[in-house]
């Protein structure tokens, strides 16, 4: 992974619960964010389903973490507090660009467009991938999360948890909840 | 056991990730081919959208992530260093402005500030038509010739309101009460009984028991007084 050498000082927390240490110096700051930085990527992309859209949010995410890293009293968490801060951003993203889709392309109905001119399995692949990410996008928030979470390499759910701040149990049932819910709308 | 509940448990089973099912439902799986092409169906769909997630997910992450956050950072922390720059001249601008804010008091004054400075101007010709002429006849002594004592008494007995406005205590009068006082300051000078006569009540000589002592009258000029036409005011 590259390096990462950020050059503005991270002002760090003073910490008033004595969890966050003065010595918590700008460089660990830098490697937590570039260790942390694909966990961001993929949320972002998870929710997105677009690299370019996911990449720009991913940024904004680190940016955010990196000024705001003062205000947050628990150094330990700081892998649950990117991931939900890009969680939060890629959401937005998300609802301004459907917004922006639908008001672009309300001429367009979709029995129109052209039929798909490749292999049938390939459309019939696009075609479950696009009706997998909407039915994604149907999720709540916290079974959405965790679907995307547990998805990732080398993401158990005990690493869930971990980085969600809930315990197991409630990660294996928002799992159990959101497998149901895509499987009724996905048949 | 109906096929429909093992049907329910058997989607229970894939939702919850279990690796195998039951003894019971694995039994029903074996005899029912309807539940097992079910169960087969299920849990292919449920391959295919956990790998379809992966696929999502588990994506490259582009190089330029890093880099790029580091340009945010930086074109972030530049506009500072640019602010910075700007105390100094912001500084001397604030200092140039306090200076000149005396002889731009006209322009960016209040209200009452601009009507004063109207009125100003149009009283200026009234004062220019009497008092110069009164003084020039005699009528009237030079402003030093006024007392310090005198100047103290008057400000004492002026509004507060007055006094903070301006060092000059303003009194408004009409043009007919202008020329009359001008006409009455000069008469009382060259004929001080009539001053007497108007200090003093009138009593009938065969009343009064003691003489009356007259007063001297001294020319007096209110230099600190400014005497306006009202018109001016109601402009």
């Amino acid at each position: 992974m590259q390096e990462l050498v950020l050059t503005q000082p991270g002002k760090l927390a003073k910490a008033s619960g004595g969890a966050v240490e003065e010595t918590a110096a700008p460089r660990e700051l830098e490697l937590l964010l570039t260790e942390n930085a694909p966990l961001a990527y993929r949320v972002a992309v998870g929710v997105l389903r677009n690299p370019a859209e996911a990449e720009d949010v991913a940024q904004e995410s680190l940016l955010r973490a990196y000024r705001r890293f003062h205000l947050l009293r628990d150094a330990q968490r700081f892998r649950s507090w990117l991931v939900r801060i890009t969680f939060r951003l890629a959401l937005d993203r998300s609802r301004s660009l459907r917004r922006r889709t639908e008001r672009e392309t309300s001429w367009a109905r979709p029995e129109l467009r052209p039929p798909a001119q490749n292999a049938e399995e390939l459309a019939a692949a696009q075609e479950f991938q696009g009706r997998l990410g909407r039915a994604l996008d149907d999720l709540p928030d916290g079974q959405r999360l965790v679907m995307l979470l547990t998805a990732m390499e080398g993401h158990t759910v005990e690493e869930t948890a971990a980085i969600l701040g809930v315990p197991a149990g409630t990660v294996k049932s928002r799992l159990f909840k959101a497998r149901k819910r895509l499987m009724e709308k996905l048949r | 056991m109906n096929c429909e509940r093992i049907r329910e448990k058997l989607i229970d089973a894939i939702a919850a990730g279990e690796p195998e099912v039951s003894a019971e439902l694995a039994m029903h799986l074996l005899s029912c081919d309807g539940c097992r092409v079910f169960y087969e169906t299920e849990a292919r769909l449920v391959l295919s959208m956990e790998t379809g997630i992966r696929t999502i997910v588990n994506q490259l992450v582009p190089i330029s992530l890093l880099p790029r956050v580091r340009e945010r950072l930086e074109e972030s922390a530049a506009p500072r260093k640019w602010i910075y720059a700007l105390v100094p001249v912001t500084a001397l601008l604030v200092f140039a402005a306090l200076a000149a804010a005396p002889s731009m008091r006209h322009w960016f004054g209040t209200a009452e500030g601009r009507v004063a400075s109207v009125q100003n101007k149009g009283t200026a010709a009234a004062k220019n038509e009497t008092l110069p002429a009164m003084r020039d006849n005699g009528m009237i002594p030079s402003r030093s010739a006024v007392s310090n004592s005198y100047r103290g008494s008057l400000k004492a007995h002026l509004a507060p309101s007055v006094k903070k406005e301006a060092e000059v205590p303003e009194v408004l009068v009409g043009e007919d009460e202008l020329r009359g006082i001008a006409l009455l300051s000069s008469i009382v000078y060259r004929k001080p009984e009539i001053a007497n006569a108007l200090l003093h009540p009138i009593v009938p000589a065969e009343e009064s028991t003691q003489p009356i002592v007259l007063q001297k009258i001294v020319p007096l000029e209110v230099a600190s007084l400014e005497i306006r036409p009202l018109a001016e005011e109601n402009r």
